[in-house]
C-alpha cells in the first residue's frame, strides 16, 4: 500500500512542482485517506454480508476516534495493519450483533457495557497518550491536550452508551450497540498496553 | 480537460494536505500503521 500511496502522490506533486518535503506531507495525508477508505470499505461489505453493518461502523467510528487521542499500539507493515483492523472491527461487530443468540444474552450485555467501560476508563487514566518510535510526542502541552481530548471522547462514549441502553428497552438491537461500542473502547484501551516503543 | 488538471491536482494536494496536518496533531493515525512523520510536521 505504501508503494502505491508513493507513487500517487508523486503524481500529484510533480506536475505541481513541489519540493521532497512537500511531497512528503501529501504523501503522508493521502496515506491517511486511502487507509481510512480501504478500511471502510471492507468494513462495510462485512457487516452487509454478515448482517451486522451498524455494529462494525459503531466499532469503525469508536476505535478511530479514540485512538486520534490516545495513541496505541502500531503494526509493523501496512497490510498487517490493515488486516488487524479489518480482523478485529469484525469480530467486535459479530460479537456484538451475536450476543443475542446466547442464553442470558442481555443480561451478559447490561453487565459488559459499565465493566469495560471503567477498565478502559483507567487504562486510558493511567497511560495515555501513548506514542510510537515513528511519531514521538515530547511537548507536555501536546500530551495534557491528548489526554483531555480522550476524556472528553471517552464522555461522549458514556452519554452514546446510556442512550443506546436507554433505547435497547424498547428496541433490543441499542444493547448490541452499546456493546460494540465498549468492546471497541476496550480493544483500544488494550493497544495502549501492549504498545512497543 | 487539461484546463482543469492543474487545479485539481492542486486541490487534492491540499486536501492531503490539510489530512496529513490533522494527524499530525494527533496521537498517531487512526489505524494500526503509523508511517515516518514528515519532519515539517513534528513538534
Amino acid at each position: 500500500m505504501e508503494k502505491i500511496v508513493k507513487k500517487l502522490a508523486s503524481a500529484i506533486t510533480e506536475p505541481l512542482g513541489y519540493d521532497s518535503e512537500q511531497q512528503a506531507v501529501v504523501q503522508y495525508g493521502l496515506f491517511a485517506i486511502i487507509q481510512i477508505i480501504i478500511i471502510g470499505i471492507i468494513i462495510t461489505v462485512f457487516g452487509l454480508v454478515t448482517n451486522c453493518l451498524l455494529e462494525c461502523w459503531i466499532s469503525y467510528l469508536a476505535v478511530a476516534i479514540l485512538r486520534k487521542s490516545t495513541g496505541g499500539a502500531h503494526a509493523k507493515t501496512s497490510n498487517e495493519c490493515l488486516i488487524i483492523s479489518v480482523a478485529v472491527i469484525s469480530v467486535i461487530g459479530i460479537i456484538s450483533h451475536y450476543l443475542k443468540l446466547i442464553p442470558y444474552g442481555q443480561v451478559i450485555g447490561l453487565a459488559l457495557c459499565p465493566l469495560l467501560f471503567i477498565i478502559s476508563c483507567f487504562i486510558v487514566y493511567k497511560k495515555a497518550p501513548v506514542d510510537s518510535e515513528k511519531k514521538p510526542i515530547k511537548s507536555p502541552k501536546k500530551i495534557r491536550r491528548l489526554r483531555i481530548i480522550s476524556f472528553i471522547t471517552l464522555i461522549a462514549y458514556a452519554i452514546i452508551s446510556i442512550a443506546f441502553i436507554a433505547v435497547s428497552f424498547k428496541f433490543e438491537a441499542g444493547l448490541y450497540l452499546a456493546v460494540s461500542l465498549n468492546l471497541s473502547v476496550f480493544w483500544q484501551s488494550i493497544t495502549l498496553l501492549i504498545a512497543v516503543k | 480537460m487539461k484546463k482543469y488538471f492543474k487545479p485539481l491536482l492542486t486541490v487534492a494536494a491540499m486536501i492531503c494536505s490539510f489530512v496529513a496536518a490533522t494527524m499530525a496533531s494527533s496521537a498517531c493515525l487512526l489505524f494500526y500503521y503509523q508511517p515516518e512523520e514528515p519532519k515539517s510536521l513534528q513538534d
